[in-house]
């Protein structure tokens, strides 16, 4: 059977549609989105984890001072105004300090009257020590300020009570160091926020992208090759070259326009990521914090990505472009066996409810984690779901190359019976005009060709 | 150098959409396949241009089996169709380019086209933009861009002024001086007249007449007689045994057995003194012999809806 002449149509599909502004806005739309989330996604983080450590961290003078006094009332008689006047030098104050408890009452009438003051009190409780802060009634001292300096006097006061107990500068540098939590299963490695981002979100939102680049071009190859027949365009075309041409013409050219869409999706969410990190060291105050967030995220994704080999990763590339065929081919068939555009829609209906339940099946195990056992075995293997469930096994590292291998194997046969039935008919469909044609229909040319 | 077309017919399940039909064009000239709707010539075209599968038969392209992926063929269909969004001049480069031919080939031809058929200054406009005379107008360009020596036009002419009309016609006619082989479907039957030397009448897929058309004229003889007097001829008319088959203000027609009784009544008109303003003896238009054709097809077969 003569595929004569695919190229020009491959041509000339390819340059029409990719100057269509169809194309040009949805590429750009996909850019922005696709870099927004990567960049909000690569901040998220730094937002979390910026706000939670704020607390610990330093107090950072902005512009003018932050507080025109701050009164310091330990009635534990651990601390005493020395041990403060250091620390706050630096930032030009002098603690008004007082190891009465009789004092603390006349304190806090006094800071009543100001507005840029603070009162810390510190006193002993049954069970340890409570740092308490008051702020005057109409007082300019944000929130986020109180914490600060309630958490530079909490380190003072807790490193001179270490030390007046007897313990050495190394002994409390090494109390102090903070340990970590996390959880895994046995045998797994462990994850943290950073490791669920990279691993869970990414495959994930690798299925819906490829759900939506697969389902939606393979709707353009079912428009334009029915566009062409109610525009009796492809009587025209027919004179020079055969309908199998134009079905593979048609379904690479848009193939290609949608693996250079899948293109864009990585580069912008990779640019996206690069962007957010100097944006994360802007954002949070400790530079160590920020090094330390931004360090991490670029392991996780260096991590993860070091988890996949170039087999893999081309892999990925093979399964969408069969999977983008599988699913072009049927559309092409279903542009084919109408008449009229306003058949398509219904036409194409069978079609969509099939890809979203494919969608679904690949979608669920992604969400939750590849624990849905048998569910993620089905999708692997059914064509229907396999173009979006595999890639996203690959990304999590949920099944291994001979596997993966097996299943495009798979979604590589049911291709190619595809290919064969969609030859076996498309020539004797792409002419018929009247109703449009039922699968019944179609099934009884295969049979009596 | 010929076009065969041998014994090609076309089933769909239990429906003949086109008995076994042959004809042969055995040098240039213009073949007319002639029909009433539905009766198979679009079948026909299409499976000699290969669009459509077929039951039986060959089509043979000097003495080859034609095959116009590789064949330089043109085709005019019937249902016109261009790209509605796209510029008419990347539309004609890929139609172009599809037949085979070379980047500045498909420029020389398009300018030569373009100037001939007065599209110049519509390159660049979307088909849309086009008025329907024009779009069809970049069909014609697009049937005879690389030069076929087959071209085939399923209604050229419909749809078109009369001054788009003759400039088609002259194309026509330079495609014929050009030694081509042309196989036309037309229901304007003055314009098949005008260029076709040989028929095929199809009527519910079947041929009901085929031939030389100059032939097919002579067989019939030239039974229609026409007269116009400045009186009452019908007595005379009747003693002749000729009932009128049409009365208009302008002229009588009668329908004539034979030449004998055309002569007869020219002599009765003569010896009456009635002024003769008017006489014709002729043979059938193809309008005529079309309809008888098809209304004794159907009369044989036992139909009887309208043509």
């Amino acid at each position: 059977m003569s595929t004569y002449g695919w190229k020009s149509i491959f041509g000339f599909t390819f340059v029409q549609t990719a100057k269509s502004k169809a194309f040009k806005i949805s590429s750009v739309i996909i850019i922005i989105l696709v870099f927004g989330m990567a960049l909000l996604a690569g901040l998220l983080p730094a937002i979390i984890g910026g706000n939670s450590s704020s607390g610990d961290s330093d107090i950072v003078i902005d512009g003018e001072k932050p507080l025109d006094r701050i009164y310091i009332a330990d009635t534990t008689g651990i601390t005493t105004a020395a041990d403060y006047e250091k620390v706050f030098a630096t930032l030009g104050l002098t603690p008004v300090f007082s190891g009465e408890q009789s004092d603390c009452a006349a304190l806090i009438e006094q800071i009543k009257g100001e507005t840029r003051s603070l009162l810390v009190t510190i006193s002993e409780t049954e069970g340890g020590y409570s740092i308490y802060a008051a702020r005057p009634t109409d007082s300019s001292v944000s929130s986020d300020t109180a914490n600060s300096f309630g958490s530079t006097i909490q380190q003072v006061f807790n490193l001179t009570r270490l030390n007046k107990e007897g313990l050495s500068g190394e002994q409390i540098t090494a109390v102090g160091k903070t340990i970590s939590f996390s959880q895994s299963i046995a045998g797994e490695p462990t994850e943290n926020d950073f490791a669920f981002f990279v691993k869970m979100i990414v495959p994930m939102l690798s299925s819906v992208a490829l759900f939506i680049l697969i389902f939606s071009y393979g709707q353009l190859v079912a428009q334009s090759i029915a566009q062409e027949k109610t525009s009796k365009v492809m009587e025209l075309l027919l004179t020079s070259v055969r309908p199998l041409a134009v079905v593979i013409g048609k379904i690479l050219a848009m193939g290609s326009l949608a693996l250079l869409q899948f293109i864009m999706i990585i580069l912008s969410g990779v640019l996206g990521i690069c962007v957010s990190m100097p944006l994360t060291g802007m954002m949070v105050a400790n530079s160590q914090d920020a090094s330390a967030m931004t360090q991490q995220l670029t392991a996780e994704i260096g991590k993860a990505f070091a988890d996949f080999s170039p087999i893999s990763i081309i892999m990925i590339f093979v399964i969408f472009i069969i999977g983008f065929i599988f699913f072009a081919l049927i559309a092409g068939l279903i542009g084919a066996s109408v008449s009229r555009m306003e058949d398509l829609n219904a036409a194409m209906q069978p079609l969509a409810i099939i890809g979203v339940l494919g969608f679904y099946l690949a979608y669920f195990p992604s969400a939750m984690g590849g624990e849905a056992g048998i569910m993620s075995t089905i999708s692997y293997y059914l064509p229907i779901s396999s173009p979006f469930a595999l890639p996203s096994a690959l990304l999590t590292g949920a099944m291994d190359i001979p596997q993966a291998l097996l299943a495009v194997a798979v979604l590589c046969v049911f291709t190619v019976l595809m290919a064969l039935l969609v030859a076996r008919v498309y020539e004797q469909i792409i002419l018929h005009n009247g109703n449009r044609l039922k699968l019944g229909d179609i099934i009884g040319i295969a049979k009596n060709k | 150098m010929s076009l065969e077309v041998k014994e090609i017919s076309k089933q769909y399940g239990a429906f003949t959409a086109l008995h076994p039909l042959s004809f042969t064009l055995s040098e240039p000239g213009v073949y007319a396949l002639l029909g009433t709707n539905g009766a198979g010539k679009t079948t026909a075209i299409r499976i000699i241009l290969g669009m459509l599968s077929r039951n039986s038969g060959e089509v043979l392209w000097h003495g080859k089996a034609l095959s116009p992926v590789t064949e330089k063929v043109g085709y005019l269909a019937e249902e016109r169709g261009l790209y509605p969004k796209y510029k008419i001049n990347e539309q004609l480069r890929y139609f172009a380019k599809l037949r085979g031919m070379q980047k500045d080939e498909i420029e020389k031809s398009m300018k030569y086209w373009f100037r001939r058929l007065e599209l110049n200054g519509y390159e660049d406009k979307r088909a849309e933009q086009l008025s329907k005379g024009n779009q069809q107008k970049v069909q014609m360009v697009a049937a005879l861009i690389s030069d076929p020596e087959l071209l085939i036009l399923d209604e050229p002419l419909s749809g078109l002024d009369p001054v788009n009309a003759d400039l088609f016609k002259s194309v026509i006619h330079e495609q014929i001086e050009k030694k081509k082989f042309i196989i036309m479907s037309c229901h304007q039957m003055p314009v098949i007249e005008e260029f076709c030397n040989d028929i095929t009448i199809l009527h519910h897929g079947s041929a009901v007449l085929q031939g030389n058309l100059n032939e097919i004229k002579k067989s019939y003889g030239r039974v229609n007689l026409s007269v116009k007097c400045d009186g009452d001829i019908l007595p005379l008319a009747a003693q002749c045994g000729l009932a009128p088959e049409e009365i208009t203000p302008d002229k009588l027609s009668f329908k004539i057995s034979n030449e004998a009784q055309a002569h007869q009544l020219l002599k009765k008109i003569v010896e009456s003194d009635i002024p003769l303003i008017h006489y014709e003896l002729r043979e059938p238009t193809l309008h005529e012999i079309f309809v008888e054709n098809i209304e004794r097809a159907d009369k044989e077969a036992g139909r009887s809806d309208e043509i």
